[in-house]
């Protein structure tokens, strides 16, 4: 990326202080030995002296790339950005590496963090999906759950054919109180979309919620989850679901099935080994119960 | 004809403006948004003066350092009860106005067994206090007591006699560590709100031990108490497994939720994960706010009810006589009616002396700016009526206005203020005055007990009392809290029950007594007998 750019810089003719072409000069002879953080003091140095050229500041930003500082480097893309608008190709590496970032970082749980990434991602990119999906998710983990809504709603517009802007769409529905809205994406969502499994395992985990509340029955609950396992059985967040159920109904057994599918298929997570426990203690198994117990614990640290 | 129509069908009215009463509380709020403003309010029923009807304390919060009164003092306000339905304002008389900290709830008893109701006033950074004088005043002891709980934020507290030598102990719920100095900035759209209960780390709560002199010795530690840290709110004081020692539900604000049982010996055992009353189905620590316990299944085994956060539900943990609980939170349809409400004062009681116990909630929310984030959910919230089928399954009751209107409620306290034998109750809204619900019922039979203890602790918290009446049983505790930042009329009404009954009283001593000939539609004086 570095490389790319400063070439581009050399075959400009911009009437540019000497001083900062000899600093860029010397920064890509650092970068091509590996002396990142002299090439990196340099180009800010070109960078200050010629302020208006975008590819000091795009170059910076690949440098901080390579050096593992993401936030830096989105930072210079995003002043070489303000300073060449239309340039496409600066503007499609800003939006990957904005919405890569914005991936590690809801990987990672920083749900605060990343916000202030999402919105000014999704407001340098107002026709970018992903960019909006990215807010949307963002915005439903910080509880600015109507603010969701209106970033996966923008998503679903721009891309029709997004299964994911249609599902979170829906959740955020209903963790913004819009309950009815929110049935209504899910049953347009399953004429939409007849083969997604996880558009039935969410519209699945909100029945659950609904028939809490009484205005679902869990039998429907239960039937939407288990079309989403005909459909992928490997859905680990169906399967830890219906165990949560069936041992809400003192079914021991099947709870144990369900919740074992759930770890078998990936989900690690308090809320399962918390359950597994449960459901093992009342079968008497308690040494597993204990392990389980620990794992609760450890994950819930972690989660913390 | 609708307004006679409409009188008719209200259960609770609220009495407050005719009764007289004109306090207001106050919480400081400003733009600091001090978490603390947001838990106080508290209310005692209890009879200060032994004239035979209840009277009415209120807490108030405080002044913060940028959230000062414009309407005078900050003041606590104790009222005389003058009977029919008349209240006079006797706070300067009795000494009770004022406390060197910001107030949060209060726990009225007996401590002294002198035969007056003492007061214990809860607060941020200590707590105080109050004895009973017997001739209308009270005087501050907590210097000489010991029980100053110094440097916490207490909430609320319950009277009980955890090592049954007649004497009542104090349990001080203890939430967070906290001071006005350490400003922790949070916002939603630009404006300051509160900061979430987990950037406040929580504290150990305090068992104080009655030495019976007039002092207490501070028991958390050897107790095993102050080994469980975390932000605790509400607690109740009762015997949930039957083995004659009194233990304790302790509510708590996205810490694990407490249950202490009382191994006899001065020691308590936390055995609220076997009981899967700590987390919720998904491991969760829900934000417990009020407790109370009782009998809402017919089975003579105490359950409970917890009230917590909007789309948490208020929780129903029933009693199964073993370990683990049942927790019947959507089965009961709690989760129903209680799932866009912030919960903090419940009671368990007989609204309209059928027999069951009923639930009486009050609700309200932290956050001004809610709906903008949930439409589902408001920042004043309803109060909550909910009639209870005998086997813990509810229905929710129209009962009046006051159960359409909204409140930002958090303390609430029951009792019959006015002796007829159906519940009355009182909740503080934060920056209002008082709600004060007259029950208008009428019609149904009820027997009304007022236990006396001797060997006991004189208010006979810790007793059970088991009615029966042809084929049919009430069990009802003397619970020592219960709810949020409140204390209650202590006196047991058997709603729907005659004159041909029989009662056995378990008393917090041990002894057994049954007594028969009892009257039906008064209260009668039960005292423990000697031997």
């Amino acid at each position: 990326m570095i490389h790319s750019a400063l070439i581009l810089f050399f075959l400009s003719q911009g009437a540019e202080p000497p001083e900062a072409m000899t600093l860029a000069r010397r920064a890509y002879d650092a970068a091509r030995g590996g002396r990142l953080e002299a090439a990196a003091k340099d180009l800010q140095e070109a960078s200050r002296l010629a302020p208006k050229n975008p590819l000091y500041r795009s170059a910076l930003g690949g440098i901080y790339l390579k050096q593992n500082k993401p936030e830096e480097a989105i930072a210079e893309f995003r002043r070489a950005v303000a300073l060449d608008a239309g340039n496409s190709a600066l503007r499609a590496n800003l939006e990957k590496l904005s919405l890569d970032y914005g991936a590690v970082l809801a990987k990672a749980g920083r749900f605060r963090s990343g916000l202030p990434l999402a919105r000014e991602t999704a407001a340098l990119f107002p026709s970018s999906a992903p960019a909006h999906l990215m807010l949307g998710l963002f915005e439903t983990r910080n509880q600015q759950n109507v603010r969701a809504v209106a970033a996966y709603r923008k998503a679903l517009e721009l891309d029709a054919e997004s299964a994911d802007a249609s599902v979170g769409l829906g959740i955020a529905q209903s963790s913004a109180g819009m309950l009815k809205e929110s049935q209504a994406t899910f049953e347009a969502g399953l004429k939409k979309f007849p083969q997604d499994a996880m558009h039935r395992q969410a519209y699945g985990v909100l029945l659950v919620k609904l028939a809490e509340a009484g205005a679902a029955t869990q039998d429907q609950a239960v039937n939407m989850l288990r079309e989403a396992l005909r459909m992928d059985p490997r859905l680990a967040e169906a399967h830890y679901q219906l165990g949560s159920l069936a041992l809400d109904h003192e079914d021991v057994d099947e709870a144990l099935a369900e919740l074992s599918a759930a770890l078998g298929n990936g989900l690690d997570d308090s809320r399962l080994h918390y359950a597994l426990a449960r459901a093992l203690r009342r079968k008497g198994r308690a040494q597993e119960a204990e392990k389980h117990l620990q794992l609760f614990r450890q994950r819930k640290e972690a989660e913390h | 004809m609708i307004a006679l129509s409409l009188a008719f069908l209200m259960i609770f009215r609220d009495i407050a403006t005719e009764a007289g009463i004109r306090w207001r509380h106050f919480n400081g709020m400003s733009p600091d948004r001090y978490l603390v403003e947001s838990t106080t309010g508290g209310v005692a029923i209890l009879d200060f003066d032994g004239d035979g009807r209840m009277d009415l304390l209120f807490v108030t919060g405080g002044e913060t350092p940028r959230g000062k009164s414009a309407a005078g003092p900050v003041r606590h306000a104790l009222y005389r009860n003058l009977g029919a339905n008349k209240f006079s304002d006797v706070t300067a008389r009795a000494g009770l106005g004022a406390t060197k900290f910001y107030g949060m709830g209060a726990a009225a008893a007996d401590y002294d067994n002198d035969g007056f109701p003492d007061v214990y006033v809860s607060g941020y950074p200590s707590g105080a206090l109050f004895h009973n004088n017997g001739d209308g005043t009270f005087t501050d002891v907590t210097a000489k007591a010991g029980v100053a709980n110094a440097g916490e934020w207490g909430a609320s507290a319950a009277w009980f006699d955890f090592d049954r030598d007649g004497r009542l102990d104090l349990f001080v719920a203890n939430y967070a560590q906290f001071s006005f100095e350490d400003k922790k900035r949070c916002e939603f759209e630009g404006k300051p709100v509160y900061c979430a209960q987990t950037a406040y780390p929580g504290r150990p709560s305090r068992l104080y031990r009655n030495n019976g002199d007039g002092t207490f010795a501070d028991v958390s530690a050897p107790s095993g108490v102050a080994a469980l840290p975390g932000r605790a709110l509400g607690v109740v004081a009762i015997d949930y497994d039957d083995d004659g020692w009194q233990d304790l539900f302790v509510a708590r604000d996205a810490s694990p939720n407490l249950l202490l049982k009382n191994k006899g010996g001065g020691t308590f055992t936390d055995v609220a994960l076997e009981a899967e009353i700590a987390f919720n189905p998904d491991g969760i620590a829900r934000a417990g706010m009020g407790v109370d316990a009782g009998d809402l299944d017919g089975d003579a085994r105490p359950d409970f009810v917890v009230t917590n956060f909007d789309t948490e539900y208020h929780a129903l943990y029933l009693n199964t006589g073993r370990l683990p609980f049942r927790e019947a939170t959507v089965a009961s349809r709690l989760a129903q009616f209680t799932r866009p409400y912030v919960g903090w004062g419940v009671r368990l009681l007989d609204y309209d002396n059928d027999g069951d116990l009923d639930l009486l909630i009050v609700n309200g929310h932290l956050h001004e700016m809610i709906a903008q984030s949930n439409r589902a959910v408001s920042y004043r919230e309803p109060p909550l009526l909910l009639a209870n089928d005998g086997k813990a399954r509810f229905t929710r009751v129209d009962a009046g206005p006051v159960f359409t209107d909204a409140y930002l409620g958090r303390g609430m306290a029951t009792g019959d203020l006015d002796n007829d034998g159906f519940p009355d109750a009182v909740f503080i809204s934060v920056n209002d005055p008082p709600v004060v619900l007259h029950n208008e019922s009428r019609g149904a039979n009820w027997l009304g007990v007022q236990l006396r203890g001797t060997a006991s602790n004189r208010d006979a918290i810790g007793a059970r009392l088991t009615l029966r009446e042809g084929g049919r049983t009430w069990t009802r505790w003397i619970t020592g809290g219960g709810s949020f930042l409140a204390s209650h009329d202590r006196r047991v009404v058997f709603g729907g029950a005659g004159e041909a009954s029989t009662l056995e009283i378990r008393w917090p001593s041990g002894r057994v007594q049954n007594v028969t000939g009892l009257r039906a539609g008064r209260y009668q004086e039960i005292v423990e007998p000697k031997e």
